[in-house]
């Protein structure tokens, strides 16, 4: 679906991703975990396009990246940032039906789409008449990932998009789109430094550490085998004392 | 055969000229003059002479700011004739103070293609004044009488002590000792003087005040202060073109008005209030038919100024925009030579806008064109700043998500950037407007009406109620103008989120 072939960047001397090869697989959910500085905004960042690469190859679907125009890439590709992204200066309906509006779509289609999208996470439909500074933290993602998947793309990506909320809205918001990616059938990926939600969500995780992916797999995989001393550290870090110890008390 | 063609040509032509002849006037004549009182009586003058004579329709430019606008108008032929000093053309003009005669100075002229009539008859110059009563006490009358006299004590202007010809060598050349001196504002040196406070002043010799307050101007016996005596200034070619009105004012003008005749005419107007009208009509006497006076009521009159004030600056604000909205578009998307532009907008700003309508001259003449296009620079700078800032103060991540959405530049600017970017836009807008109806209160200075024609006679007759009446509604447009964009930013069409 998204594949990184020998991808490198590099800003002057100050190497991020020395040679990355990342496959990102049909209708499941990816999550690249790891902490701030390991590259994972940068990947997402050549994934996108925002970012040039210098060497290597990004491929979508198939088709080489550099061979999309940025209205191909938009109808194939929804996205999510960590703030929304939301126009302030706009309603939500405004908001959520701009894609529809920029690439000539039936905005009744995309409309009764957003019925539908509301009611998955719970987001009432009233609230869309407003301005995002009227909204909640958790309800501006929820517009924010309605707007990503107005469009229907094939592929979302969402660069921390739950890390500005509190954990009862984060959970609430987890949950639901557990749910919604199998139910639209989308593969995803997800940025994340948070272990609980890239456990939660990802189908596979890829810890990255200085640019590299130290190891990929499911969350057990990474918990029962850690292939570096780094995995280990970073599972523990962010797990409680008492699940530690029951892993100890396993093995 | 071809002069023959040319010769019916020319003839039919010259005959359809003067048949147009009949109905009106072929020729424009334009008269202007300087923003102080006798200026504007002396051209007010000609204005009637020239209207009765009926050789040309006359138009009148009166109150401009100063010799040099003069001087460039009537060389770029947006006026055709002024009345000037023989003082300020030796000097400002020609800068040959050393030409001291009218001989001297005509035949510079006359090199470069200008003319000067006749002396009119006064000579306004510097002079020493004092109150009557004390030269009659004391028997002045000339100020080589002072170099005997004890103690008195003199009050001039800043300018007067510190000038290179100033009282310096005023008190060297006529061999006075050291008195007492005072630096002391024109207008107050009057009152001064009046209550005793001080003895002496210096005075322009046909000054309205020395009637006003009945002083005597002490004879320049040793010739100290230099001629400034009042001609009429034109090209060369005016005589030739204005056959009629030429021989009319030497007949009616020239050489027909004393120093105290002059200084009754100015007193007519700034001490009896007097129009200017009035003054030349004094002058001219009841030979001269009076046209129907159209009684224009005070408030019509400001109400117009008013409306031209606005279409001044509005018409001004409306080229500006659409010239510094790109431009600051273009600065935001290509910072190196944005700043550029933005440098050359900020220069433009720092003219002097007596200079800049002074330079303007040459291309655009006076009138309209130039206080337009003065206007339309001075109002780029706080829109293409703010338009600028607008851009940049949109945050990345915003710009970013337009790309992720695929939007074309196009859309990115119509539903994104200018939205948000507007409110400094319209900001800057308003700054330019605000700031425009104060600079267009300057136009006037080169002949292109609005408030500024009350305020420049208002400052020629020294006369607060007439600056009033046009720095009032000017003022009022300014506060209205400000509201009227408030207005329009609480109503941001481009945004919701109010």
């Amino acid at each position: 679906m998204i594949e990184l072939k020998s991808v490198s960047k590099s800003y002057g001397q100050n190497v991020v991703i020395p040679s990355l090869d990342l496959k990102i697989l049909h209708e499941k959910t990816h999550c690249l975990l790891g902490t701030s500085g390991s590259g994972k905004t940068t990947i997402l960042r050549l994934i996108s396009g925002l970012t040039p690469l210098n060497s290597g190859e990004v491929s979508i679907q198939g088709a080489p990246l550099s061979n999309l125009s940025r209205q191909e890439f938009a109808s194939k590709v929804g996205f999510v940032s960590q703030d929304g992204g939301l126009f302030p200066h706009m309603t939500c309906w405004e908001n959520i039906l701009l894609p529809g509006k920029i690439h000539n779509k039936d905005l009744e289609v995309l409309r009764s789409r957003c019925y539908e999208f509301s009611k998955m996470v719970d987001l009432p439909v009233s609230l869309l008449d407003k301005v995002p500074a009227q909204l909640s933290g958790g309800q501006r993602q929820r517009v924010a990932l309605i707007r990503g998947l107005i469009l229907d793309p094939d592929i979302l990506l969402l660069d921390e998009p739950m890390s500005a909320l509190d954990p009862m809205v984060r959970a609430s918001l987890q949950r639901q789109l557990k749910i919604m990616f199998k139910e639209l059938k989308k593969t995803v990926l997800i940025i994340t430094h948070d272990l609980h939600e890239a456990s939660f969500l990802g189908d596979v995780i890829h810890l990255l550490n200085g640019g590299r992916i130290i190891q990929e797999g499911s969350f057990k995989e990474l918990y029962e085998r850690p292939k570096e001393d780094f995995v280990d550290e970073f599972l523990k870090a962010q797990i409680p004392d008492e699940l530690l110890n029951h892993k100890g008390s396993q093995s | 055969m071809k002069v023959l063609i040319f010769f019916i040509l020319f003839h039919s032509m010259s005959v359809f000229a003067n048949d147009a002849n009949n109905k009106e006037p072929k020729d424009t004549m334009v008269i202007g003059s300087k923003n102080f009182t006798e200026s504007y009586i002396l051209a007010e003058i000609l204005a009637k002479i020239a209207t009765q004579v009926g050789e040309a329709k006359v138009i009148r430019k009166f109150g401009m700011g100063g010799t040099g606008i003069c001087y460039q108008s009537l060389e770029n032929e947006a006026i055709d004739i002024y009345p000037e000093y023989t003082g300020t053309i030796s000097e400002v003009i020609l800068k040959k103070p050393s030409l001291k005669s009218w001989n001297e100075i005509q035949k510079e002229l006359f090199k470069d293609g200008y003319d000067i009539s006749s002396e009119i008859g006064f000579n306004n110059t510097y002079a020493l004044a004092t109150r009557l009563s004390y030269a009659t006490e004391k028997q002045i009358k000339k100020i080589s009488q002072l170099k005997n006299m004890k103690s008195f004590r003199m009050g001039f202007t800043h300018e007067f002590l510190k000038r290179e010809d100033g009282y310096q060598q005023l008190k060297k050349h006529y061999q006075f000792g050291e008195h007492d001196t005072l630096g002391i504002e024109h207008s107050l040196a009057y009152e001064a003087l009046n209550s005793e406070k001080i003895d002496f002043m210096e005075v322009y010799s046909t000054d309205a005040k020395i009637s006003k307050f009945g002083l005597r101007v002490l004879e320049d016996d040793l010739n100290f202060f230099p001629n400034y005596k009042a001609i009429l200034f034109y090209k060369k070619s005016f005589s030739n073109r204005f056959p009629k009105t030429y021989k009319a004012f030497n007949q009616y003008l020239i050489g027909k008005i004393s120093n105290e005749q002059m200084i009754k005419l100015n007193s007519l107007v700034e001490v009896d209030q007097k129009s200017f009208s009035d003054a030349a009509f004094a002058f001219l006497g009841e030979g001269f038919s009076k046209s129907k006076k159209v009684k224009n009521l005070e408030l019509k009159r400001i109400l117009t100024l008013s409306i031209e004030h606005m279409k001044l600056v509005s018409v001004s604000l409306i080229f500006a925009v659409l010239l510094a909205v790109p431009v600051g578009i273009f600065a935001f998307h290509h910072r190196g030579f944005g700043q550029v532009l933005l440098g050359m907008t900020a220069i433009m700003q720092t003219i002097p806008s007596l200079a800049l309508l002074c330079f303007l001259i040459p291309f655009l003449g006076i009138g309209n064109p130039p206080a337009y296009f003065a206007l339309f620079l001075y109002g780029l700078l706080p829109i293409a700043r703010n338009t600028y800032l607008g851009f940049s103060s949109i945050p990345t991540k915003l710009i970013e998500t337009c790309e992720l959405m695929g939007m074309s530049s196009w859309q990115r600017l119509c539903y994104v950037e200018f939205p948000l970017a507007f409110k400094s836009i319209l900001s800057g807008v308003q700054t330019s407007a605000v700031i425009n109806v104060g600079t267009a209160t300057l136009a006037a200075f080169i002949g292109a009406g609005g408030l500024g024609t009350l305020i420049n006679t208002g400052l020629a007759l020294n006369n607060t109620k007439i600056i009033l009446t046009g720095a009032i509604p000017a003022a009022f447009l300014a506060i209205l103008v400000h509201v009227f964009f408030e207005v329009i930013e609480k109503r941001n069409f481009f945004r919701k989120d109010h």
